[in-house]
């Protein structure tokens, strides 16, 4: 007969911190199991493969603004924190003189307010849209100086065509990269590294 | 690391498996077919390459042109909101401080604030000026550069099994915390996000207890 386990609260915490770590992984599908489930309604695995890409991408920017959204509600609590005692101060303190603080208090509480409230409008969308090349760029150079950014972001048209060029003749395009990202125009910055390469540049651009 | 797959809770396995079946369901046909059709119809395939190519970029074009609108439109109203926000608080100020003039200064904020959002309408619906077509392009340039997920999920991949392959030095929390700084350095994530990153990759790589559960 097997004995009954005494377990200290420690052990049980312990146990019970595993379990609940097993259980919320058992709440979890994987792809063979969407395969699975998709197999059975006679849908592709193809179709799952493209769909699931297809969430992911949504799932990323959906995320990305919620961080967004995130990081505007923090610097409008920051903005509430200095601009309301302004504008009390102005208001009660009969200090009209003062309203050209009351300007740059106004506007830095009226920026994180209308990102949060009107989020797609063009400002916001670009700042969005800037924000998330930003992450881009650090996450790829792990610089964060916005110069180089500023520069990166004008060549960055050439980026992608360089980009599919590399991949395509399975070269090390880091280089090619780097030359771009500098604001040095494709057709200069192949050639420069290149310079044997019959092919012509602009031909290859074109192709993609 | 052996290779994982990714997991997903109800409401994405849920939106793949909505996708998929839409997308299995489509009734398309395949641009070699296109060009058999055309064969008949005496069209080379060099022509319907160059018109599927135009068809694309129009199609592409006038889509993002519809969006870029819609945002204008959300700009507008933005404009209103602000327009009326500053007004309205200057409007307070005078009443409580300067009130005998107070009749006059509504009448100035409610003419001037007409005109000015009027002006704005107009200048905001302007798709020919210049600075419109600039924020167009560059909204355009931009919308084309961000992480994706398959990169960013390299680098997190990157980020742990360097934290992983370093020998016992410290407490399971200290390395979760290591971890989650990295994360937060690397992709500037903000720390509901890289925690939930963490949360996502100890899900997909029950492995990786033994590390950061001890």
């Amino acid at each position: 007969m097997n004995e009954p386990q005494l377990l200290n609260i420690s052990e049980t915490q312990e146990i019970l911190r595993l379990a609940g770590i097993a259980r919320r992984r058992m709440d979890f599908f994987s792809t063979d199991d969407l395969i699975r489930a998709a197999a059975e309604m006679n849908v592709p695995e193809a179709a799952i493969r493209e769909a699931e890409q297809l969430v992911k991408e949504r799932q990323s920017e959906a995320d990305d603004r919620a961080e967004f959204r995130r990081a505007k509600i923090l610097e409008l609590a920051k903005a509430i924190g200095v601009g309301v005692p302004v504008i009390l101060f102005v208001i009660w303190g009969h200090a009209i003189f003062f309203v050209s603080k009351f300007g740059s208090a106004a506007s830095s509480f009226l920026k994180p307010l209308g990102a949060i409230l009107f989020s797609r409008s063009t400002r916001h969308e670009l700042e969005f849209r800037e924000w998330r090349s930003r992450r881009f760029y650090r996450a790829e150079y792990g610089r964060h100086d916005s110069v180089s950014f500023k520069q990166f972001l004008r060549g960055v048209k050439d980026y992608h065509v360089a980009h599919h060029v590399a991949i395509k003749s399975n070269l090390n395009d880091t280089a090619l990269r780097d030359l771009l990202s500098t604001g040095m125009p494709y057709d200069k910055a192949y050639k420069l590294l290149y310079p044997d390469d019959a092919s012509n540049p602009s031909q290859a651009r074109s192709e993609h | 690391m052996a290779t994982t797959q990714s997991q997903y809770n109800d409401t994405q396995s849920n939106e793949i498996i909505r996708t998929a079946v839409r997308l299995a369901a489509r009734d398309d046909i395949t641009f070699d077919e296109l060009v058999a059709a055309g064969k008949e119809l005496g069209i080379s395939r060099e022509e319907l390459e160059t018109a599927e190519e135009t068809r694309r970029q129009n199609e592409s074009e006038e889509g993002q042109r519809a969006e870029f609108r819609r945002m204008q439109n959300h700009e507008f109203r933005l404009t209103v909101f602000n327009t009326c926000l500053l007004v309205g608080i200057v409007l307070l100020i005078i009443f409580i401080d300067i009130r005998e003039i107070f009749v006059a200064a509504l009448l100035a904020g409610w003419v001037g604030g007409g005109a000015f959002l009027y002006f704005r309408y107009s200048h905001i619906h302007n798709e020919s000026l210049l600075e419109h077509r600039d924020k167009f392009e560059e909204w355009k340039r931009m919308k084309d550069i961000w992480l994706r997920p398959e990169r960013a999920k390299e680098i997190v991949d990157e980020i742990f099994e360097k934290e992983i392959r370093l020998p016992f030095y410290a407490s399971a929390t200290e390395r979760k915390l290591r971890v989650i700084g990295r994360l937060r350095d690397r992709l500037g994530y903000d720390r509901r996000r890289a925690d939930a990153v963490f949360e996502a990759y100890l899900r997909e790589h029950p492995e990786a207890d033994e590390v950061f559960l001890r």
